[in-house]
């Protein structure tokens, strides 16, 4: 009997320390996107310095396509602050087209460029969430707007801006 | 719940605990220790019955032997095992909404390795006469394996293929410490049970090139720390008086 009762009391602490197991929450912040800002530059002629200002650009049109695929996007008349561009995972180097028509209607079509590189590494978040690969040390290697961009994060994660443009 | 639950275990290791003093005090009458004599009586060899039962199962296989010596209140512990465990990485089953898009991916992950322990268990029931123990100690952690990982990823864009991976870390080193608590009860003559409650933490990785370590044997996921682990715990107890006093009687025998 006292065996018997010995026995039990070890099982039932070891049943019940088992319950305080959890499984961890599934965050993923994974992202296969480089966003990127547009921002629109002011000159302050009394200081004759440059500021980044917060607006919308409105592009009468913009269409994005890379090298090889047809375009990404084809965009009329819609106010853009940001966009998101896929990246191609099993490359790593991605060269962006954008044709754009600027403010006004009657605007020419402008054609520029931006060439990215980037590296990627793997990480296994769960068992339930899974193995991912993430791309980081994001770079401009080639681009039309000469120096007026700005690398912010280097990392592909999702809510993160990557690049700012500015006009 | 969990709460909940710590309460019981807490209220049933002291009510336990206090059972072996009530015990000890009705039954026998404890001889007086006059001086603490650092002088090991027995060698302790048990097996995790946990990781035995789990070994069933396709996606772990595992052993693990733990060795301990009294020296008064102190055990000098020693643990060695085995882990392997194969795991499904498939998300599918994750929900993703427009407000919380999941990438989605599938693969597995293996690793394969062995682990050692050692370190020191104080006794807290060091009056009973049956030497049983309500402990904690403290244990520092080694571990050697071997990890590999396939994986798909689908892109975001339907324009480009799946992204594919199969890497692997060849020779991986880590270590870790632990705080631990447990019981150990004699059940029938060298006969014992117990459980032993590990808390795991400070893990730490070497010679994971090729992706970040995921999953060490005798610590587990090393992205959580702290991480819990539990025994429970068969063991067989080999007495040094009756280990001498059988070779005594064999030698006058034959004498």
């Amino acid at each position: 009997m006292k065996v018997a009762a010995r026995f039990l009391l070890v099982l039932l602490v070891a049943v019940l320390s088992t319950s305080c197991f959890t499984q961890p929450d599934c965050v993923v912040t994974a992202s296969m996107e480089i966003k990127i800002d547009f921002k629109q530059n002011k000159l302050n002629s009394r200081s004759n310095t440059r500021s980044v200002v917060d607006t919308f650009l409105r592009f009468q049109s913009i269409k994005i396509s890379i090298a090889g695929k047809d375009s990404l996007f084809s965009l009329d008349t819609i106010p853009r602050s940001s966009l998101a561009l896929p990246i191609d995972p099993n490359q790593s180097t991605m060269k962006y087209t954008f044709v754009r028509r600027g403010r006004q209607a009657s605007s020419p079509l402008v054609t520029e460029s931006i060439t990215f590189t980037y590296s990627n590494e793997t990480r296994i978040i769960s068992a339930q969430c899974g193995a991912f690969v993430y791309f980081l040390n994001l770079n401009v290697t080639e681009s039309s707007y000469g120096s007026q961009f700005k690398i912010l994060n280097d990392r592909l994660l999702k809510n993160t801006t990557n690049v700012q443009i500015l006009f | 719940m969990c709460r909940f639950f710590s309460s019981a275990l807490l209220v049933l290791v002291i009510t336990a605990a206090y059972c072996q003093q009530q015990d000890s005090a009705v039954s026998v009458k404890p001889k007086r220790i006059d001086t603490v004599k650092y002088i090991p009586t027995g060698l302790r060899v048990g097996t995790d019955l946990i990781a035995l039962v789990r070994s069933r199962d396709n996606s772990f296989k595992g052993w693990e032997l733990a060795f301990d010596v009294d020296l008064a209140r102190y055990y000098l512990v020693v643990e060695y095992g085995y882990w392997s465990t194969r795991q499904s990485l498939d998300n599918f089953q994750l929900i993703a909404s427009t407000a919380n898009p999941v990438l989605r991916t599938y693969g597995v992950y293996n690793n394969e390795g062995y682990y050692f322990r050692f370190g020191t268990d104080i006794n807290f029931l060091l009056k009973d006469p049956e030497k049983n123990m309500f402990f904690l100690g403290l244990r520092y952690g080694i571990s050697n394996f071997a990890e590999n990982v396939a994986y798909v990823n689908q892109p975001s864009s339907p324009l480009f293929s799946p992204f594919a991976a199969n890497l692997a870390n060849g020779n991986v080193s880590g270590s870790w410490i632990e705080v631990t608590s447990g019981l150990r009860i004699k059940v029938y003559k060298a006969l014992w049970m117990g459980y032993t409650a590990r808390l795991k933490f400070a893990p730490s990785t070497s010679g994971a090139g090729n992706f970040e370590s995921y999953d060490m044997p005798g610590y587990g996921i090393i992205s959580e720390a702290p991480n819990w682990g539990f025994n429970y715990q068969l063991f067989w107890r080999f007495d040094w008086d009756k280990l001498i006093k059988g070779k005594k009687k064999r030698s006058t025998l034959t004498k």
